[in-house]
């Protein structure tokens, strides 16, 4: 075999290995986007946890609906939320406004207020956004 | 003598790459396969939970008068509690919401309502292929947070469902997974308590 033939044996194998390798690499890139999709679910379910929490600190009377933007005007950290079946640390940040009906923020006292959660999560050993969600409230309390 | 050992290598070097390529097939099919489980596990999970939470669990104690029971009894793998239909005065309805197994030794999810004792109806969560993990899927919360199985101090409750489905590899023997964990407040209980 000449140097030349060498040569070109060399070229393909190195092609070749280019190829199979990105396939594979292409394959894991899908499987971690599916996989994802766990994560992404379970912060949508960790978000609807705190709305209801606020929710029911309103109807129950326990916190008067400017308690609860007095509490959480200043965004409120929440660590190592850990699930038993989830190999996932989700933390999470709760902020509120004052806000119109429709979400648009306000800079006086008004009936409704946004509360946006973010959501992180550690996974795979790395912080990855989950999500921000916002959800407004209205004072339902008797005489607004 | 040189063509011969060309030849050789040749045959080799062949080989190699044909049985890299076939491997390569099996591979991306395995993986596909696994994916689109996994895929297909998502959207029944999200179902299936989304369904017990609002169809059934957001529903605790809705139109029960003060006097009236909401809750009869709670453990990890069964949940039985009253709630009757929006203007109505008939009796409550009693739900039982629980983990069975079947002949398989597979856990699925029952809920099964009784208006009278002689009018009950059984909804089943047991679509085969896919399976829950655990039987003990409840956990239960009193107003501070601090886990309970105090009928009278129950507020809200956890619900932890792994979704299982067989995957495919070469041993046969890989479990694709789905686990989705949901809270459920019982805002009728907090209300009625206001009316006391």
């Amino acid at each position: 075999m000449s140097m030349g033939q060498m040569l070109t044996v060399l070229l393909a194998v190195i092609l070749f290995s280019t190829i199979v390798i990105t396939m594979y690499n292409n394959m894991f890139s899908q499987i971690a986007l599916a996989e994802d999709k766990i994560y992404y679910t379970q912060a949508i379910k960790v978000s609807d946890l705190v709305f209801q929490q606020f929710e029911i600190e309103m109807v129950s009377d326990r916190t008067s609906f400017e308690d609860l933007y007095e509490k959480f005007k200043n965004p409120v950290k929440t660590d190592s939320l850990v699930f038993s079946n989830l190999d996932v640390v989700f933390s999470y940040i709760v902020s509120s406004v004052y806000s119109d009906e429709s979400g648009n923020v306000k800079n006086e006292v008004s009936d409704h207020q946004k509360l946006t959660v973010d959501i992180e999560g550690i996974i795979r050993g790395e912080k990855k956004f989950l999500g921000s969600y916002d959800k407004v409230f209205s004072d339902m309390s008797i005489g607004g | 003598m040189i063509v011969f050992l060309d030849i050789i290598g040749a045959v080799i070097a062949g080989t190699m790459v044909i049985i890299t390529i076939i491997s390569s097939i099996f591979n991306v099919q395995q993986m596909n396969y696994n994916i689109q489980t996994l895929l297909a596990l998502n959207t029944t999970a999200n179902q299936i939970s989304e369904f017990l939470d609002l169809s059934y669990l957001e529903s605790v104690g809705r139109n029960l008068k003060n006097t009236e029971d909401v809750i009869k009894s709670v453990s990890g793998n069964r949940f039985v509690y009253f709630s009757r239909a929006e203007y109505s005065d008939i009796n409550p309805v009693e739900y039982t919401a629980e983990t069975k197994t079947d002949a398989n030794g597979n856990v699925f999810i029952s809920i099964s309502t009784k208006n009278t004792p002689t009018s009950v109806s059984v909804e089943v969560f047991n679509s085969s292929p896919f399976f829950i993990e655990h039987t003990n899927i409840f956990t239960f919360f009193d107003i501070d947070g601090n886990i309970t199985t105090n009928i009278n101090d129950v507020r809200y409750c956890q619900v932890d469902l792994v979704f299982v489905e067989r995957g495919w590899d070469k041993k046969d023997n890989l479990y694709i997974k789905y686990p989705i964990t949901f809270w459920r407040f019982f805002k009728n209980i907090y209300l009625n308590q206001l009316n006391t």
